[in-house]
């Protein structure tokens, strides 16, 4: 952490908002990404970005330092997003099987109530958004690692760190993981490979 | 060759090109000869490759000033946070001391008995001491006056006759968290008391650290406790524990008189709860005194002890009002029934200590919840981080007032 970054974070602990922005203003956009493939559409990734920030606020005067601020916000991150994930599962209702059509094939999957279904289907030409969907059908834990390190770039160590797993568990899950969304992308094999190609 | 499970089990080292050179060659052949593996790998790399291409979403235009607004009512609340947390500590503690009495008072077996007490049994100890370091204050140690007299004469002299035989050391000095010099006594005593407090009791000097005042009030059930040799014991049992330093004691013939009634006070359970009540209630009359405010006012712990003729309930009170309080005690009970007492200084550094132990404890579990790949649940989190800072604040406030004030009621089991 540098001298700037340090005196920010001292007046940040002190209650000081305008520091704090400053402090977090280069992890805005990342936590908000992270948060926007785990749960899928922009109003739930904005109000759990938000959450993040403010709980680091609050926990400000628990940060001891030992970890870096970025990883320490990374891990509050996968948190609340994991817990919201969570809370979601507990409170689904009604599980109803759909049949999403994009392009010839189908991908079968389970509608939560809010789910963004209407993004997925006005852009079904859109792969990223087919893999996108997908990825929103892994598990928490998959999900996680599937989101820090091929949409986020991280390493495995970080990932560990944000993660507190060991790097072997993040590696043999990450590989499962994207198993796991093969099989959900099965029907678009073709396509997927046609885009490999090119 | 390997089976096709064993294959995909590689991909992700493979893609990351971090397979031995061996390895790396045998995993090659076997996708060089078996499409199904060779599609699986190339869907996998292209769904690698998709999710890193995709570009990142722009925050959304709302989200900084919405998290600015946030941000400020999240500080707010920390700020506000402290006051109610205290306030609801005191209110659960005073709840349970208001029971814990109840139940002495019950389990006793006080009901049938302590409904009227002939007036003489209040008599016994009569004492005053004030000024923690005024040495003009004294205090009334008069041992060849009977509590009797003082009880039903009105007179300064009698009501604070010390009968108390016992405690040699007894001192005329009132201690103070937050102002250990120059306690006065109280505007509330009848001006011959004062005089007797002021002529009579020796100088003692005042205590090195802030010291706590010790209030007993006693509550004699029935005409035959009332002897001042069945009481000195008790007083000296108490004072023990404190006879190098000054001392102060009041006390009360009855907890249960909350009105100044000096001829037939009767104890009830009814009247017991409204003392309780009533002490209960001071350090909110009493509002801001010095630099403590109102809200740091907090019954911290309880004791209960079992002598051979009494039950005991000690109670100590984090109030840097000590003058104050007595004041009150002074005018709900009656200046006749309150009686000098013993200044024990009280170690703040047990209490801190015990304190920082149960931060360390809730840090843990901040540490664990907060590091584990498990998510803490944000009432969870919540509640430890308030949890922690209001044990931070209590500490701060013993720190800052050094002092506590610990009452003794005595209720006497036989006669």
């Amino acid at each position: 952490m540098g001298k700037s970054e340090k005196s920010l974070l001292e007046k940040a602990r002190n209650g000081d908002v305008s520091a704090f922005e400053s402090l977090i203003e280069e992890y805005q956009k990342r936590v908000f990404n992270i948060a926007f493939r785990m749960i899928g559409n922009h109003d739930d990734a904005s109000e759990l970005a938000q959450e993040v920030f403010i709980r680091v606020f609050k926990s400000l005067k628990n940060f001891k330092e030992q970890s870096q601020f970025s990883t320490w916000i990374y891990r509050i991150t996968t948190n609340v997003c994991l817990d919201e994930l969570r809370k979601r599962k507990n409170r689904k209702v009604i599980s109803l099987d759909s049949e999403l059509e994009l392009e010839d094939s189908k991908i079968r999957r389970q509608i939560e109530d809010d789910s963004p279904t209407p993004d997925i289907v006005a852009e079904r030409n859109d792969l990223k958004r087919i893999i996108g969907a997908a990825v929103r059908q892994l598990s928490e834990e998959h999900r996680a690692v599937l989101v820090l390190r091929d949409y986020q770039g991280f390493t495995y160590e970080e990932i560990s760190r944000q993660l507190d797993c060991p790097e072997g568990t993040i590696k043999s899950r990450l590989n499962r993981a994207r198993l796991a969304l093969r099989e959900l992308l099965k029907d678009y094999k073709e396509l997927l490979n046609s885009e490999s190609v090119k | 060759m390997k089976e096709c499970s064993e294959i995909t089990e590689m991909f992700l080292d493979y893609l990351d090109d971090n397979v031995e050179s061996s390895m790396k060659e045998m995993f090659e052949e076997h996708i060089s000869t078996c499409e199904a593996c060779k599609i699986e790998l190339e869907t996998v790399k292209s769904i690698m490759a998709l999710c890193r291409e995709t570009p990142e979403e722009e925050l959304p235009e709302n989200f900084k000033p919405d998290l600015h607004d946030k941000l400020l009512s999240a500080k707010e609340e920390i700020a506000d946070k402290k006051p109610a947390r205290l306030w609801h500590k005191y209110m659960k503690y005073g709840s349970s001391l208001v029971a814990g009495l109840l139940l002495i008072v019950v389990a006793q077996g006080l009901w049938s008995n302590i409904f009227s007490l002939p007036s003489k049994s209040m008599t016994e100890n009569a004492t005053i001491a004030q000024g923690a370091n005024d040495t003009e204050n004294k205090a009334v140690h008069s041992p060849e006056q009977s509590g009797e007299e003082s009880l039903r004469s009105q007179s300064a002299d009698a009501a604070f006759t010390a009968a108390d035989q016992t405690q040699k050391t007894v001192g005329p000095v009132v201690p103070s968290g937050e102002g250990a010099a120059g306690q006065s006594i109280p505007e509330s005593l009848p001006a011959a008391q004062k005089n007797a407090v002021e002529n009579t009791a020796p100088p003692v000097p005042a205590p090195a650290s802030a010291p706590a005042a010790m209030l007993k009030i006693e509550v004699p059930p029935d005409a035959s406790s009332q002897s001042t040799s069945q009481t000195a014991p008790k007083a000296t049992e108490k004072t023990s524990r404190g006879t190098q330093n000054p001392q102060l004691m009041f006390s009360a013939a009855s907890a249960g008189c909350v009105v100044n009634n000096t001829s037939s006070i009767s104890l009830t359970v009814e009247t017991t709860e409204k003392a309780v009540e009533k002490i209960n209630s001071y350090p909110f009359i009493i509002g801001v005194e010095g630099q403590v405010p109102a809200q740091t006012f907090g019954i911290l712990s309880t004791e209960e002890k079992q002598t051979e003729n009494s039950v005991i309930l000690n109670v100590k009170v984090q109030n840097a009002s000590y003058q104050e309080f007595i004041n009150h005690l002074i005018m709900d009970f009656g200046p006749e029934h309150v009686k000098a007492g013993t200044v024990v200084p009280q170690d703040m550094t047990e209490a801190i200590n015990e304190k920082m132990k149960n931060i360390e404890t809730v840090d843990e579990d901040i540490a664990a919840l907060e590091d584990g790949l498990r998510a803490p649940s944000p009432d969870e989190m919540e509640a430890l981080q308030s949890e922690k800072e209001g044990m931070l604040a209590e500490i701060s406030k013993i720190e800052e007032d050094a002092g506590f004030i610990q009452i003794e009621l005595r209720i006497n089991t036989k006669p």
